[in-house]
């Protein structure tokens, strides 16, 4: 849970018919860069409508800087942007004109609004391309437009959906660092959704896993970067299938992941005595023994598996 | 003030946008229409030697303008509407603060303005032939009394279409259809109190009290279907189809919850 809140949720449920989006969702999301993750299906483009007002919770109550989705969703929109993942440019305008369009929209006067949408194209680092009919912009352009269009109402929130699909790598690290300066700089919140974890590692300060429509994680990365508690991460060098298999026979528990490397859940002076000792007598040379740290692969893998456990 | 310029930010946006060579063509279509018409008859047809040309232009100007007036605005104003909200712009749209609302109204007045530029040309052209014709006794006159009544009409029939394109936005062509069939052509023809309710019927009745044309059959037997009303209440009737027609489109827009295709 973070300090201050910025956006709160309660109990939030929303059916479709049978289907249910999400299931009692409790959120606290302070300032800074919040990164959703899940897979598909899990309610993160529900959770994001919601926040937009585009759908109502079927129970529950939402609020967003204090202000209730219900009943103030005029004044929830003038303090957020949104970034949506579609491609949701207007034909037949050109990129500035569709900035100045969305500060129109927002109730800034034409001038101001045209003087806006220029600065802003500049920060996003558009040029004289700018000029130009949005349909022949690349991706990266048009992601910059929307982000551009989002922006351009100064609001304190943005929400980004998908950001980075379809960037190259250097349009990305661009983007993310343009976050990065928004959140240190103009005091911006931004809550991400996504499904590319290095953007979230690199990125946010706290994360969200959903699954299923629940919440699954809720946490800040430090915390999550820390070393778990009582784990061990052994790297041997060839054979960890034959380290593996003494370990099951001295009854040490531990679990060998995809790339090798063995994860034990004991952490006493005894397990790694008979680490050595096993090391020894089968001539394997370990490459490093260490407390083990919760990747957010692994966090966000064992809370997709915990949930297809819990359905199957 | 700034709910208008905002209005008008989105008619002006919705117009540049819509500025297409095939909407343009189509637009040139529909106006040349009715002049074209009235051109080929006027030099072919007997009608000039018999002297009736003057009843054929009050039936071009009335009827066939008005054709024009509602085809473009079947063509446009639903169209405006209901590709906002089924495309994945009405997102961007709805998550402005004041976008719904302004996106209805200024893509009405973009279709109104359209269609009032289709007739604008259309009654020009017309009214210039038969003035060379000496068919109006006072040409600008009757000019501008058809302006005034196609500027209603346009008006009117973009608030109904837009409603329509709001409320039935995923089968908005059939429901706009649907509704020229009925209140346009079968309900403003029946000789009962349903007639009264149409938009059509507030239009004529205006436009047959300004301009002094009759159909046909003449005044009397109109009259004994349709008995005279004030012309205030017309207007009254017009303004308020208009209002209701908006309000429930707007409503609609901000109140409804659009989902997209995997949500429902």
């Amino acid at each position: 849970m973070q300090s201050t809140n910025l956006i709160l949720l309660r109990e939030v449920t929303k059916q479709y018919r049978k289907v249910t989006a999400l299931d009692r969702v409790d959120l606290d999301i302070g300032p800074g860069i919040t990164g959703l993750l899940g897979p598909n299906g899990a309610g993160k483009s529900t959770l994001i409508k919601i926040l937009l007002g585009l759908v109502r919770p079927t129970r529950g109550t939402a609020s967003i800087l204090g202000m209730d989705l219900r009943k103030e969703g005029r004044a929830v929109r003038q303090v957020v942007g949104y970034v949506p993942e579609d491609d949701c440019y207007i034909p037949g305008l050109t990129g500035v004109e569709v900035v100045r369009f969305a500060a129109s929209l927002s109730g800034i006067p034409a001038v101001e609004g045209l003087r806006r949408a220029h600065e802003i194209l500049d920060y996003c680092g558009m040029k004289q391309e700018r000029y130009r009919t949005i349909e022949t912009y690349s991706t990266g352009m048009r992601q910059k437009i929307k982000f551009a269009a989002a922006l351009v109402h100064d609001p304190q929130l943005l929400i980004l959906d998908e950001p980075t699909s379809g960037l190259d790598p250097e349009e990305r690290e661009a983007l993310l660092a343009r976050v990065r300066h928004l959140v240190s700089t103009a005091n911006k919140s931004v809550l991400i959704s996504t499904h590319i974890l290095p953007d979230v590692q690199t990125t946010c300060q706290h994360v969200i896993i959903l699954a299923k429509g629940q919440v699954r994680l809720s946490q800040s990365i430090d915390e999550l970067n820390r070393p778990a508690s009582g784990m061990l991460t052994l790297n041997v060098l060839g054979g960890s299938e034959t380290f593996a298999q003494e370990l099951r026979a001295a009854n040490i528990a531990h679990q060998v992941t995809e790339t090798g490397e063995i994860r034990l859940t004991e952490n006493g002076a005894a397990v790694r005595e008979r680490i050595w000792q096993i090391a020894r007598a089968q001539r394997l040379p370990i490459e490093a023994l260490r407390p083990a740290k919760n990747s957010l692969e692994q966090v966000f893998l064992s809370a997709v598996q915990e949930t297809t456990r819990a359905d199957s | 003030m700034i709910a208008l310029r905002r209005i008008l930010a989105v008619c002006r946006y919705e117009l540049e946008r819509s500025l297409t060579p095939q909407r343009i063509m189509l637009a040139a279509v529909l106006a040349l229409f009715p002049p074209v018409m009235l051109g080929l008859v006027t030099y072919y047809s007997e009608l000039a030697r018999e002297g009736q040309i003057g009843a054929f232009f009050e039936f071009v100007l009335i009827f066939l303008v008005g054709i024009v007036c509602l085809l473009a605005l079947l063509l446009w104003a639903s169209t405006n509407v209901y590709s906002e909200l089924e495309e994945k712009t009405w997102i961007y749209v709805a998550c402005r603060p004041y976008g719904r609302v302004a996106m209805i109204g200024g893509k009405c007045l973009a279709a109104a303005l359209s269609a009032f530029a289709v007739c604008f040309t259309a009654i020009t052209l017309s009214v210039a032939i038969g003035a060379r014709m000496n068919v109006f006794e006072d040409a600008i006159r009757s000019w501008l009394t058809l302006l005034a009544i196609f500027g209603l009409a346009s008006l009117t029939y973009a608030a109904v279409f837009s409603m329509i394109g709001a409320l039935f936005y995923r089968r908005a062509m059939v429901f706009s259809a649907g509704y020229v069939v009925l209140f346009e052509l079968v309900f403003p023809n029946l000789p009962a109190l349903i007639s009264k309710f149409t938009v059509r019927y507030h239009l004529q009745e205006l436009g047959l009290r300004w301009l002094g044309w009759f159909l046909p059959q003449g005044e009397q037997a109109y009259r004994d279907v349709y008995p005279a009303i004030s012309t205030w209440i017309h207007w009254v009737a017009l303004t308020l189809i208009i209002g209701l027609c908006l309000t429930i489109a707007c409503v609609t827009v901000v109140y409804r919850q659009f989902l997209t295709a995997d949500e429902t």
